[in-house]
Formats: structure tokens, C-alpha cells, sequence
């Protein structure tokens, strides 16, 4: 994993580690992770149960607010960073979130087309009516 | 028509398992004179042929320099345009996990719960469930996890396979 | 370059630059360990995802059952899901005191983590018994199954979790801060985090979409 010829230390750091060694950054990090947090689900509570926004949007507008959160978790709680000493725990997590994707992704599109194509009599009779 | 096709490949298959008898009754008679005792006995180009075969415990006796992509092949190359029996190595005490049987006797219990799971056999499922975690907790509290192979050890077990390796090679008639 | 490794987690094999080698060794235990339980963490979340999968497609199928909207109770969730974050920090406030040696607070942290878990599954298991006595139990529905086995299998983790929680506090008083116990400390909030962060999906798609629809 260390690539660089004068680098003489580790040139990654574990993940859920930080480089950070004073104690005030790292404490204000992970106060600030919680407060956009608690911003983030409070919007998302509100967004369910409110009147206020077209309601066809709530759906999208809750999985916008949940991804927002995990990145908020990542990048304040597990110290996920662009820097090229996290590169091997980035390349990771993007692995995972493509098998996740496919599979949740694939089996709502394949179920759905299986539904479509597998309609039963009564429900397409309907559908002419 | 078909059939004579059929027949046709029928009998080269049947030439094929013929083939295949034969080569065992060889391999098997000439043994002793066709054994590898180096762990490479095909020239290999890339670093599970520079092991001995089974390898010794800690596999490299010294972290290999690996440079470029065919690391075995350009470490011969460079031992050849040196022209030199490997300098003495600098053989360092090596480090080793100690082995454990936690995997096992947890992995039991586990199977002792799931199998209590199936069919309801509740008072099973708690003893399975203690049963591993109560393995899991006596794993994590020993204090010596790795126990070390002296240098000399190490030494001498890499002496050897060099040594069969060099016999090997200048029996071959050099390389 | 600030050193990147917690404090005292030497390097048995010494190659942190303290020979004077042109090119790298390994890397550190610390790193290896932390790395391969990301990667373990990261197959766990593809399990996680078959679950939602499932409950996703399955979402519809009531089988004349409840519908989430008339089962779930929002002020639940939202309590449930306040005990999580704050164990999620607490959880990161532990991981600084065991960076900087600190006996008692990581003591502190790592029991207010534990007490906000239990409260969590304590709220769970609560809203499953009473889901099971009022005929909306797994066997009801396909939606029904599907619900209770994603969030069980959160709740699940989560009961191990705690079991970790009080092992590592365990260790930490019999044991101090010794290299192999701050890799599992490690090892552990990584765990934590990684079950908040799931719980954030639970609560979005299950929960309040559940509750929309």
C-alpha cells in the first residue's frame, strides 16, 4: 500500500483514524457531525409528515436527506477523507456502494418487469375496461 | 451418417483416457527419478515459485525486493549478472501468529445454536449462544498471540532449500 | 508530515522510517486490521442491502394485513433514532480518549454508548412485541416479514454490538491500553458508526417512507 520512495512513514492511515492529534479539532469534528445530524434527520422527520412540499417529492426528498446524512456520518464520525493517504479505504467504500446499488437497484427493476410481464388475467381485463 | 461421427469421436475420446492411464502408470513408476525437491520446477517467473514446495512456515525467510511485475524472474537475472552465490543473508528472528482452535470450538457452538434455532430448542440456543461468545471472550484475553522462530531456525530451514534448489539445478546442468 | 498512527502503536517490524530503507515495508498492524474490517464492514453492508432489496420490493404486499403507515409510531423512531446518534458520538468521544490514553473517560464514554444502545433496542424490542400481539407479527405479511427481518437483523447487530461495547470496557480495565485492544477498540467504533450509518437508511425508507406511502 505505500507507493512513495521517500516517504519514510505509512502512507495511509486506517480507516476511522484521523492525522489529527490535538484533541479540540477532533472533538469539534465530531460535534459538528452530530449537529448537521440532528439537522438532517429533523428535516427528514418533518418532510414526511408535513403538508408544506409537493407531496410526489417526499420520496425523493427523504433519500437526498438519508444519503446527506451517511455522508455526514462518513466524513465526521469515520474520518473519511479525499486525501491520497485514505485513497484505499475510498476505493473500498466505492466498491461497496456499486454491489449495493446493483443489488438494490437490479431487484426493484427486475421485480419490476416481472410484475409488468407476469400481470394475471383478471388485472389486465381491468386495465382494458 | 451421424452415427459414424458419433462413433469417430467416441474413439478419440476412448485414445484420450488411454493417454491419460498411461501418463499415471509413468508418473507413478518413475517418481523418485522425476520428484522436485526445489519448488520450481518449471524456471518459474514469479514469486510463489521462489517458496519451497510445501514452503517453510513464514514463507520468505527475508522480505523479497520486489521490483517490476516478474519479481522471481528479475531477482535470478540479477543473482546471474552478479555472478555470486547469495551473499550471506541477514536472517532476522520472524514473528508468527500463534495457532488457536477458537475458530473451530466457536464455530461449533454457533452450529449448535442455528441447528436449536430451526427447531425451537430454546434452552440449546442459549448454551450455543453463551457457548461461543464465552470462547470469543477467553480468545480475547490471552496475552501472547505470536511466538517467534529464532533466527538460526529461520537460517537453517532457508539453507536447506537453497541448498536442494542449487542440487537441483546443477543435476539440470546449470542454468 | 505529522506521524498518521495513534500514539504508541509501534510497528514490530520497524518499518516506519526508522531504518534508513529506500522504499517501504508493510504496512502497520493498526492499518491492516483497521482495513480489513472496513472491507468486512463493507460486505456487511451488502448483506444489509439484500435485506432492503427485499423489503423494498416486497413493501406493497400487506396480504390484507396493517400497512406501515397504520403500524408505524413516528415518536418512537424519532427517539430511537436520537439514542443512536448520540451513541454514535459518544462512541467517537471514546475513540479520543483511547488516543490519548484516558482510562476513565473512555470508561464514561464507551458506558453512556452503552446505555443509549440498550435504550435503543429497548424501544425496539417494545414496538416488535407489541406488533406481535396485535396479529402484525413476521407471519402475517410478506411486507410484515420483510420488516421484521431487516430490522431485526439491525436490532441484532446492534445486541452485538453491545456485547463488544462491554467486552472492550472489560478489557480496557483488565488490560489497559495495550496495541491489540486499541486495534479492537478500533475495529469497534468503525462497527458502531457503521450500524448508525445503516440505521439512517432504516429510518428514511422504511419508517417515514413507510409512513408517507
Amino acid at each position: 500500500m505505500s507507493d512513495r520512495v521517500d516517504d519514510l512513514h505509512d502512507a495511509d492511515v486506517a480507516p476511522g483514524d484521523q492525522e489529527e492529534i490535538r484533541i479540540a479539532p477532533r472533538l469539534l469534528g465530531y460535534v459538528v457531525g452530530l449537529g448537521l445530524a440532528v439537522l438532517l434527520t429533523a428535516t427528514s422527520f418533518f418532510v414526511a409528515g408535513t403538508d408544506l412540499v409537493w407531496q410526489p417529492s417526499i420520496p425523493v426528498a427523504l433519500v437526498v436527506l438519508a444519503i446527506a446524512q451517511m455522508g455526514v456520518h462518513l466524513v465526521f464520525f469515520l474520518h473519511i477523507t479525499t486525501g491520497p493517504d485514505n485513497t484505499n479505504n475510498v476505493m473500498a467504500l466505492a466498491f461497496g456502494i456499486l454491489i449495493v446499488i446493483l443489488v438494490i437497484g437490479g431487484s426493484l427493476w427486475i421485480m419490476a418487469n416481472l410484475n409488468h410481464n407476469m400481470m394475471p388475467m383478471d388485472q389486465i381485463m381491468q386495465m382494458q375496461r | 451418417m451421424a452415427s459414424l461421427v458419433a462413433g469417430a469421436g467416441a474413439i478419440l475420446i476412448m485414445i484420450g483416457i488411454i493417454f491419460q492411464i498411461v501418463q499415471l502408470a509413468v508418473s507413478i513408476r518413475r517418481r523418485e527419478e522425476l520428484r522436485d525437491r526445489t519448488g520450481d520446477p518449471w524456471d518459474g517467473r514469479s514469486l510463489e515459485w521462489a517458496t519451497a514446495s510445501p514452503p517453510p512456515v513464514f514463507n520468505f525467510a527475508v522480505l523479497p525486493d520486489v521490483r517490476g511485475e516478474n519479481a522471481y524472474w528479475a531477482m535470478k537475472a540479477r543473482a546471474k549478472k552478479a555472478d555470486a552465490e547469495k551473499s550471506e543473508t541477514d536472517y532476522q528472528p520472524i514473528e508468527m501468529p500463534r495457532n488457536s482452535p477458537t475458530g473451530f470450538v466457536c464455530a461449533f457452538f454457533a452450529t449448535l445454536m442455528g441447528f436449536a434455532l430451526i427447531w425451537h430448542i430454546w434452552w440449546m440456543v442459549i448454551a450455543g449462544f453463551i457457548g461461543a461468545f464465552a470462547t470469543f471472550v477467553v480468545f480475547a484475553w490471552r496475552d501472547h498471540d505470536e511466538y517467534e522462530i529464532p533466527a538460526e531456525e529461520v537460517a537453517r530451514i532457508d539453507r536447506a532449500n537453497i541448498n536442494q534448489r542449487r542440487d537441483m539445478v546443477s543435476a539440470a546442468g546449470g542454468r | 508530515m505529522s506521524v498518521t498512527m495513534a500514539y504508541g502503536a509501534r510497528d514490530p517490524h520497524q518499518v516506519l522510517g526508522l531504518d534508513d530503507v529506500e522504499h517501504s515495508g508493510p504496512a502497520s498492524k493498526r492499518i491492516v486490521t483497521g482495513f480489513g474490517f472496513w472491507i468486512f464492514l463493507l460486505s456487511d453492508m451488502v448483506m444489509f442491502s439484500c435485506f432492503f432489496a427485499a423489503f423494498a420490493v416486497l413493501s406493497g404486499n400487506t396480504a390484507g394485513g396493517p400497512r406501515g403507515s397504520e403500524i408505524f409510531d413516528l415518536r418512537n423512531v424519532a427517539i430511537e433514532t436520537g439514542c443512536l446518534l448520540m451513541s454514535s458520538f459518544t462512541c467517537g468521544m471514546a475513540s479520543i480518549a483511547a488516543d490519548v490514553r484516558n482510562r476513565f473517560w473512555f470508561q464514561v464514554a464507551m458506558a453512556v454508548t452503552c446505555v443509549l444502545g440498550l435504550a435503543f433496542l429497548f424501544i425496539e424490542f417494545r414496538e416488535f412485541a407489541g406488533l406481535v400481539a396485535r396479529d402484525a407479527g413476521p407471519s402475517r405479511s410478506a411486507f410484515l416479514s420483510a420488516f421484521f427481518t431487516l430490522v431485526g437483523c439491525h436490532g441484532l447487530h446492534v445486541s452485538a454490538g453491545i456485547l463488544w461495547l462491554l467486552t472492550m470496557m472489560a478489557q480496557v480495565f483488565a488490560k489497559g491500553f495495550r496495541a491489540d485492544i486499541l486495534r479492537r477498540i478500533l475495529c469497534f467504533a468503525l462497527f458502531w458508526h457503521a450500524l448508525d450509518i445503516i440505521w439512517v437508511a432504516v429510518f428514511s425508507v422504511v419508517y417515514l417512507l413507510g409512513s408517507a406511502a
